[in-house]
């Protein structure tokens, strides 16, 4: 089968364009350098059968940076038939050496002048006759984000375009002097280059002192859209799941042995419904992250944060994606895909774990409510706020010098954009795609473990002393112990790695009480100094498998996903036994 | 000859050098730092924060750290 890549620099639009092209859906954001993994899809073009592949965004043939080593290597090794060269053509300057270097290696190649709306908007044209003699390729030129010059592009990628015998006298052309030759040709630029409404938008949104609260009323309203939408629509699921299960499940298994009836349902159905709730959620959190990103403000965003992230070790964008995960870690985790370099991207992931998120708060609203006064319950909330950002910083300084970026931080600042309905919808779909895909099968088996974990040896009350849980409860109270956690606490810790969320439902299932009467008794039974270092814990271990699975499947990485494991269970400990032997000390 | 990071915000400097090692020289290249060329600072960060650059039609944010390796000529105040 033949096969084509897509090449050219980041933030070409060439992700875009594959989508176009493919109609598949596939990631594009105004953000240099948006895709991670290779996507590659078989499509029909010229009546041929054809592989075209879409390879990230690189600056130059023979750099060293993670992606442009995987370029060379596909070139070299992967038997490319054709390259479709992909340029910003606002930016063609710069980009035509690249695309000369490119062409010099023999492939046949069309250049696609992509985003020919923007270049128009700024006063460039150019003669596009003069440019392919001079460069011998076609040059198409297309707007691919709203399908501009398609229809030309599919007719005149039909040209027979015959392999380049690159000869030695090509071989030797210095590419930066052909492309200015070209560019002094065939190009020809309006006497002032500038986005009047990018200038004025900046000038508000990069303000020296307005900058940072605008930031943070617009991370605000994207919580408050994706949390106040998700909640009920994550409820609704829910619903939707515990339906069909009083429904179809409970008489399709009535017949069956207790256990397999139960391995059934409160294991793996109870799996995949952990795993469709976080649908909603990752859906609605790509729509508005494909607005931030696709419109160039979060590229702003970065600008903003950088100065204080670079002191730890991360950046501004690390930044953005952390408060995300206040929401919930998981599609903060799958956001750093924007990341090009592994070190950053790790550390990143490293530190996201430890926003205090929306289901932890859950868990805290609870037990405070139990426990505390009003006045005395907002601080101690305050507090755990205050905790996570600590962890966060603390963590992210520690591992700084484990994973030391030794890729410079160079971010455009495209100009504002509107992303398009498609570009949104598209994004939506394909993120949790790529959640279902990698993670149901790694979350539904943690599911069924800590199932198997409560409910073995068979002929106990699920959860008791007697069961596995238990077990591991009582043995490990020498360690519990000196934080104030009850065994009978560390079972429902355990049920807490499946969701934090059903931490109070594991507790419920422990004491046999529900609600009010649940806090109530909890207070009689646990001091206050033990309910907040029980929440001290709760908010710094690992978070919840679908966290887990989604540091494996983003970073593809063993050891950094049992880093991030043993770490918080590590951390945890030690915060917690800080706060506790100070609070029997002093309070006592 | 100065470091881009004496630019004022509002002026231009024309590219003279790049001090930076071969690999990110290359990237700032491709990124339009080539010698001649026009850079125009837009805007500073404060506290010593990243520049908001811009070369040719492309705008870019670098950090300080990059900035001083730029070498340019300043030009007289062209707002």
């Amino acid at each position: 089968m033949k096969k084509i890549a897509l090449i050219g620099m980041p933030n070409t639009g060439k992700s875009t364009l594959f989508n176009r092209i493919s109609g598949s859906s596939v990631k594009v954001a105004n953000w240099p350098g948006i895709t991670v993994d290779l996507y590659s899809v078989k499509t029909l073009i010229n009546g041929e059968l054809t592989e075209l592949i879409d390879l990230p965004g690189i600056y130059s043939l023979n750099g060293y940076s993670d992606d442009e080593i995987v370029v060379q290597d596909i070139l070299k090794n992967n038997g490319i038939d054709e390259i479709f060269f992909v340029i910003n053509s606002s930016q063609i300057d710069r980009q035509l050496p690249l695309a000369i270097e490119v062409k010099k290696l023999g492939f046949p190649m069309h250049i696609v002048a992509n985003m020919i709306d923007e270049s128009k908007k700024y006063g460039i044209t150019f003669n596009l006759e003069k440019m392919e003699k001079m460069l011998g390729c076609p040059v198409l030129p297309i707007s691919a984000k709203y399908g501009h010059g398609m229809t030309a592009f599919n007719q005149k990628k039909q040209t027979q375009n015959k392999k380049n015998n690159a000869s030695s006298n090509q071989k030797n052309i210095n590419s930066e002097i052909e492309s200015e030759k070209i560019i002094d040709a065939s190009v020809f630029y309006p006497p002032t280059l500038s986005d009047q409404n990018t200038s004025k938008l900046d000038s508000l949104f990069l303000h020296p002192w307005l900058g940072l609260p605008i930031f943070l009323l617009i991370i605000f309203s994207v919580f408050q859209i994706v949390f106040s939408l998700g909640s009920p629509l994550q409820e609704l699921m829910g619903n939707i799941f515990s339906y069909i299960e009083s429904t179809f499940i409970i008489k399709l298994t009535a017949n069956f042995n207790p256990l397999l009836n139960s391995f059934l349902i409160e294991g793996l159905y109870a799996g995949i419904s952990t795993v469709a709730a976080f649908v909603p959620i990752i859906i609605l959190f790509f729509f508005v992250m494909t607005v931030v990103e696709d419109s160039g403000y979060f590229s702003r965003a970065a600008f903003l944060m950088d100065k204080t992230m670079e002191r730890i070790g991360l950046d501004g964008r690390g930044f953005v994606l952390m408060l995300m995960g206040f929401g919930c870690n998981v599609p903060a985790l799958m956001g750093t895909k924007i990341m090009r370099s592994k070190e950053i991207k790790f550390l990143t992931m490293l530190v996201i774990p430890f926003s205090l998120c929306s289901a932890r708060l859950q868990v805290f609203l609870f037990m405070i409510a139990a426990f505390f006064t009003s006045f005395s319950g907002a601080l101690v909330l305050f507090a755990l706020y205050l905790l996570s950002f600590f962890t966060i910083f603390i963590t992210a300084i520690i591992f700084k010098n484990k994973y030391v970026v030794n890729d410079p931080l160079v971010l455009e600042l495209p100009p504002y954009r509107l992303p398009t309905l498609r570009q949104i919808l598209s994004r939506g779909w394909m993120e949790v795609n790529n959640f279902l895909s990698r993670a149901t099968k790694f979350i539904v088996i943690g599911v069924v473990s800590v199932w198997a974990l409560t409910h073995f040896p068979a002929g106990y009350p699920v959860a008791s002393e007697y069961t596995y849980a238990g077990m591991i409860g009582t043995f490990l109270e020498p360690i519990f112990g000196p934080i104030g956690i009850d065994p009978l606490l560390v079972v429902a810790l355990i049920f807490g790695f499946i969701a934090k969320e059903i931490l109070i439902g594991a507790l419920a299932v422990i004491f046999g009480l529900e609600g009010n009467a649940l806090g109530a008794y909890l207070a009689d039974l646990f001091t206050n100094g033990q309910a907040i270092s029980f929440m001290i814990f709760t908010l710094i271990y690992t978070p919840c498998i679908s966290t887990i699975a989604t540091i494996k499947s983003e970073s593809k990485s063993l050891s950094l996903t049992m880093y991030s494991l043993i770490w918080s269970l590590l951390l945890a400990w030690v915060m917690s036994f800080i706060f506790y032997q100070s609070y029997k000390y002093f309070v006592y | 000859m100065v470091a881009l990071t004496t630019l004022i915000e509002g002026q231009t400097g024309i590219i003279q050098s790049l001090t930076s090692n071969l690999h990110f020289n290359a990237r700032l290249k491709a990124l339009g730092f080539k010698k001649n060329s026009l850079v125009k600072l837009i805007r500073k960060a404060k506290y010593n924060g990243p520049f908001h650059l811009r070369i040719g039609a492309t705008e870019i944010m670098v950090r300080a750290n990059i900035a001083e390796q730029i070498i340019i000529k300043s030009l007289t105040n062209s707002k």
